[in-house]
C-alpha cells in the first residue's frame, strides 16, 4: 500500500485472482463430497456386511413386516455367486450356440442396425457384449444404437411409417405392437418366417416353450409370433421397514383397504408420504393403475369392445386409486409419470405404493446411490388383492424385425442368439427381470430366489398367469389408454369425479371403437383372456 | 449461348441451388402434409378419403380444446418474451455497470437442451422439495402446486417458455437498438420530448421493423412449442395443458393416426398464417397512420 504504483493490483487481476480462490474452493468442496460419497454411510456398511442367510420372511403367507434393525443385504453374496455363472454362461454360449442346427455364418461380413433403449442398469453394457460374442460366432457386426425410451419410440415409428430398412431391429413398446402388426401398419416381420428353416432355427435347441407363455400370446398376431422378449417386469407392494415399524404398521396390507390404512398411518408431510404413484395424462398411468382396474373385477372394454372403465369394478378400482393418492400421495401427482415417482422413492419420501421399479431399485440401490434411507429398508410382497382378485400385470421389452429390412436374416440370428437360454440368462443380471423359466434351474439364481424371500415365489406365480392386458392387443389403445390417463390425472387435480372423468374418457374412447369398427351393438363380440390373476 | 443470354441465365443458374434446398426441404414436406390428410390407413395400405380427415376434426372436441389451451400459451408467450425481452434490451442499453456479465448470463437458457431444461424445472417445481416453493416459503407464500393442477399448470409452462425465449428477444432489440439513427432522438429533446414520449413516438416507432419480426417468429415458435409441454405435463392435468401442436404429436406417434396427425397439422400451419397475416397488416396500418 505504501507503493501503490508497484503494488497496485488491478480489477482485472482482482477478478483473476477472485476466480481462482473461488474455483480451488469449488475443486475442494467437490473432491471433499465426493470423498464423504465413497464413504460408507453407517446403514450402507451395516448392510453390507450382513449374513447371506435370510433374517426374515415377509411373504403375503407371513405378514409380518422385518424390523428395520434387521435390514440386511442378505442376498450379497447370493448375487455374486449368480453374477460368476451367469458370466460363465455369457463365456460359453458360442460352444453352445455351435451345437444347435443353425448355420451362424450364412451371413458373415453383413451388418445389422438396432434400436434399443438405454436403462439405467447394465442392459446396455450386457446387450453389447453379446453382440461381440454374436460377431465371434457369426461375422455379423451389430450396431445398437442405444436411446432415451421416448426417442427410441420416435425413431422406431418413423422407420417403420416410412418403411425405411435404415434400422433392421427396432424397439416394440408393448402398447405399439398391435399397431405396428398385421392389424395395423403390418410393418413387422412375423418370426415364422425364420423358424421354418431348419439353417436358420433349431427348436429343440432354443426351446421356445420355456419363454414366457403368456408373454409369447400377446406378441402373437394373426397366428404369428412378431418378436421375443426380455426384462419381465411385474408389479410389487413395495414398502419401508423403517418407516412401518415406526408408525405401527405391523402387518404388510394384503387388502388395498390394508394399503389405505397403512398408508395414511405413514404418511407425514412433508417428511413422508403414505403413497405415490403414477398420475400423468398418459397411458404410462394405467401401467400402475390397472392393477386396481382388474383387482375390483373391473375390465377396460366389454365383451361387445365397449367400454366399461367408467363402471362396476373398474370404477370402484380407480375410484380407490385416486383417493389413496389424493389422500395420502405428494402434491403433483396429477403429472407425475414413473420417472417422477422413482426419483421421490429415491429421496425417501415414500412409505409404500405399487409398482415395478422399486424391486430393481432394491436390488441395485447401491449402484443407482439411493438415500442411505432407502438403501437396505426397501422391501417388496405380491401386490394386494381387490374384492374379486390379486391382480398384476407384466411388461417386457420387444425388439422386432422391421419388415422392410434389408438383412432380414442377419436380423433373426442375432434375434435367436440374443433370446437363447444362455445370453438370455446372462441378461437378467441386468434387472432381475426374467424372460425365461429355466432361469431358476440355475442352483445361483434359486439361491438369490430365497434369499430375496417371497419374490421368487411371487415372480414364478405372476410370469404364469401374467398377462399383459394393461396395453389391449388392438392398435386403437395407445389413444384409448390416453384418455383414461388423462382422466386419472383431471380426477386427481380435483377437476372433476373419477366418474365425471371416465365417462368423458369413455365417450371418446366408444367413439374410438365404433370408428375403427369393434364396436357395433351387439355384434362381433370378443373372447379376450382374462385379466391377470396371482391368486 | 451468346453472353447476352448467358448473363440472362446466370443469376437463375446461381439461385438454383437455394430454389431446390427450399423446394426439397421445405415445399415437399408441406405439399406432403396436405397430401396425407387425403388418406386414412386401411391395413399398410392408404385409402383415398378427400376431405374427410377435417370433417372428422370439425367435431372433435379435443381439437377446439387444443386450440384454445394453444392460442392461450401463445400470447402468453409472445406478450411475455416481448415485453420482457424488449425491457431486457432497453436496460442494457443504458450501459448499466456489469451488463457485459449479465448479457452473458441471459445466454444460458438459449444454450441448454429444452428437453434438459425442461427436465430440472421439472425438479425446481416440485411442490415439495422444488426451489421455487422454497423461495415462496422464505417470504411467507403457501407452497404452489405448479405442475398438479390445471389451475397452475399452463402458468408454469409459459413461465418456463418464457425464461427460455427471452434471450433471443433481447438480443434481437439489443441489436436493433445499437443500429438506431441519434438524430430523431435529439430531435425530440430539442423539442422538450419526455424519456416515455421519446421512446413512444421515437424507439418503439423505429422498431417497428424489428417488433414485427419478433411477433411473428415468437407467434409460429409458441405455438409450435412442443418438448417442454410433454415433458413438464404431457399435456395434463387432464387437458389443461395440452396444445394443438402436442395433440397432433400425440395422435402421430403414440395413436399412429399419422392422417388426421397431418390434418392437425394443416391446421395449426393456418393458424399461425393467419396470425402472422394480421400482424403485417397491422404493422402496415400503423406505418400509413
Amino acid at each position: 500500500l505504501s507503493e501503490p504504483n508497484n503494488k497496485k493490483i488491478t480489477r482485472r487481476k482482482a477478478l483473476k485472482y477472485g476466480a481462482g480462490i473461488v474455483g480451488a474452493a469449488a475443486i475442494a468442496a467437490v473432491g471433499y463430497g465426493a470423498y464423504q460419497y465413497s464413504q460408507p454411510s453407517a446403514t450402507t456398511s451395516a448392510t453390507s456386511t450382513a449374513s447371506a442367510v435370510p433374517t426374515s420372511v415377509t411373504s403375503a403367507a407371513s405378514t409380518s413386516v422385518t424390523s428395520a434393525s434387521q435390514a440386511t443385504y442378505p442376498w450379497d453374496v447370493a448375487v455374486n455367486a449368480m453374477n460368476n455363472d451367469l458370466a460363465q454362461l455369457i463365456n460359453t454360449a458360442n460352444e453352445n450356440a455351435q451345437t444347435s442346427s443353425i448355420d451362424w455364418m450364412k451371413h458373415s461380413g453383413e451388418t445389422i442396425n438396432q434400436i434399443a433403449i438405454a436403462d439405467t442398469t447394465n442392459y446396455d453394457v450386457n446387450m453389447k457384449i453379446a453382440a461381440q460374442k454374436f460377431k465371434e460366432l457369426t461375422g455379423i457386426n451389430v450396431n445398437i444404437e442405444f436411446l432415451a425410451p421416448d426417442n427410441a419410440r420416435q425413431k422406431s415409428i418413423l422407420t417403420l411409417q416410412s418403411k425405411s430398412s435404415a434400422y433392421d431391429i427396432v424397439y416394440g413398446f408393448m402398447d405399439l405392437m398391435p399397431a405396428w402388426g398385421p392389424n395395423g401398419m403390418d410393418a413387422l416381420e412375423p418370426l415364422d418366417t425364420f423358424m421354418n428353416d431348419p439353417t436358420l432355427y433349431d427348436s429343440k435347441w432354443f426351446d421356445l416353450e420355456d419363454l414366457n407363455q403368456p408373454m409369447l400370446k400377446f406378441l402373437t398376431m394373426n397366428g404369428k409370433l412378431y418378436s421375443f422378449f426380455d426384462m419381465i417386469e411385474v408389479m410389487w407392494l413395495n414398502y419401508r421397514k423403517d418407516i412401518y415399524e415406526k408408525y405401527g404398521v405391523t402387518s404388510i396390507p394384503d387388502t388395498y383397504d390394508d394399503l389405505y390404512t397403512a398408508a395414511g398411518l405413514c404418511n407425514h408431510p412433508p417428511d413422508i408420504y403414505g403413497t405415490a404413484s403414477r398420475g400423468a395424462a398418459t397411458s404410462d398411468t394405467l401401467g400402475t393403475a390397472c392393477c386396481w382396474v382388474f383387482s375390483y373385477g373391473g375390465d377396460w372394454f366389454g365383451r361387445d369392445w365397449k367400454p366399461t372403465f367408467n363402471e362396476g369394478g373398474a370404477l370402484e378400482g380407480l375410484d380407490m386409486y385416486t383417493k389413496i393418492l389424493k389422500d395420502y400421495g405428494p402434491p403433483g401427482e396429477a403429472s407425475w409419470n414413473w420417472q417422477d415417482e422413482k426419483q421421490f422413492t429415491m429421496l425417501g419420501k415414500v412409505a409404500n405404493n405399487v409398482c415395478s421399479f422399486w424391486r430393481a431399485l432394491t436390488f441395485w440401490s447401491t449402484q443407482l446411490g439411493t438415500s442411505p434411507d432407502v438403501v437396505g429398508n426397501i422391501w417388496f410382497a405380491p401386490p394386494p388383492k381387490g374384492p374379486k382378485y390379486r391382480a398384476n400385470e407384466a411388461w417386457a421389452n420387444a425388439y422386432p424385425i422391421n419388415k422392410y429390412s434389408q438383412h432380414k436374416e442377419a436380423a433373426w440370428l442375432w434375434t435367436v442368439y440374443r433370446y437363447s437360454k444362455p445370453v438370455m440368462a446372462y441378461d437378467c443380471a441386468t434387472s432381475i427381470a426374467w424372460a425365461r423359466d429355466s432361469i431358476f434351474d440355475i442352483p445361483s439364481v434359486s439361491a438369490v430366489e430365497q434369499a430375496l424371500d417371497d419374490y421368487g415365489i411371487h415372480i414364478k406365480k405372476a410370469l404364469s398367469t401374467l398377462y399383459p392386458w394393461f396395453t389391449v392387443p388392438i392398435p386403437e389403445w395407445a389413444q384409448v389408454g390416453t384418455y383414461i390417463g388423462a382422466a386419472i390425472s383431471s380426477a386427481l387435480a380435483g377437476e372433476h369425479t373419477i366418474k365425471q372423468a371416465l365417462d368423458d374418457a369413455a365417450d371418446k374412447a366408444l367413439q374410438v371403437m365404433t370408428d375403427a369398427g369393434y364396436y357395433k351393438a351387439g355384434v362381433a363380440p370378443y373372447d379376450h383372456p382374462p385379466p391377470s390373476v396371482t391368486t | 449461348l451468346s453472353g447476352k443470354s448467358a448473363g440472362r441465365f446466370l443469376p437463375l443458374l446461381l439461385l438454383t441451388p437455394a430454389i431446390l434446398t427450399i423446394l426439397v426441404l421445405w415445399l415437399y414436406p408441406q405439399l406432403y402434409l396436405v397430401y396425407l390428410t387425403l388418406f386414412r390407413p386401411v391395413g399398410s395400405q392408404n385409402q383415398y378419403v378427400g376431405m374427410a380427415n377435417f370433417a372428422i376434426l370439425a367435431n372433435d372436441s379435443l381439437f377446439y380444446q387444443s386450440l384454445y389451451v394453444g392460442l392461450l400459451f401463445m400470447v402468453g408467450s409472445v406478450s411475455g418474451t416481448t415485453l420482457l425481452g424488449l425491457g431486457i434490451a432497453l436496460l442494457f442499453n443504458v450501459n448499466l455497470r456489469g451488463t457485459r456479465l449479465y448479457r452473458t448470463l441471459l445466454l444460458v437458457p438459449m444454450v441448454l437442451p429444452i428437453v434438459v431444461a425442461a427436465m430440472t424445472w421439472k425438479i425446481l417445481y416440485n411442490p415439495e422439495v422444488g426451489f421455487y416453493n422454497y423461495v415462496l416459503g422464505i417470504v411467507g407464500i403457501p407452497p404452489i402446486n405448479w405442475l398438479g393442477s390445471s389451475a397452475t399448470a399452463l402458468f408454469a409452462i409459459l413461465l418456463f417458455n418464457i425464461w427460455e425465449n427471452t434471450p433471443f428477444v433481447c438480443l434481437i432489440f439489443s441489436a436493433a437498438l445499437l443500429t438506431l439513427p441519434r438524430e430523431p432522438f435529439e430531435a425530440a429533446q430539442v423539442d422538450g420530448a419526455s424519456d416515455f414520449q421519446a421512446f413512444k413516438h421515437v424507439t418503439i416507432q423505429l422498431l417497428k421493423p424489428t417488433i414485427l419480426l419478433v411477433l411473428i417468429f415468437r407467434t409460429m415458435w409458441s405455438f409450435q412449442a412442443l418438448d417442454e409441454i410433454y415433458v413438464l405435463t404431457a399435456g395434463g392435468p387432464g387437458y389443461s395443458t395440452l396444445t394443438l401442436t402436442l395433440y397432433a404429436f400425440l395422435t402421430s406417434f403414440f395413436w399412429l393416426r399419422f392422417n388426421y396427425g397431418a390434418a392437425l397439422v394443416v391446421m395449426s400451419i393456418v393458424v399461425v398464417g393467419v396470425l402472422t397475416i394480421i400482424y403485417m397488416r397491422l404493422i402496415r396500418r400503423s406505418e400509413g397512420d
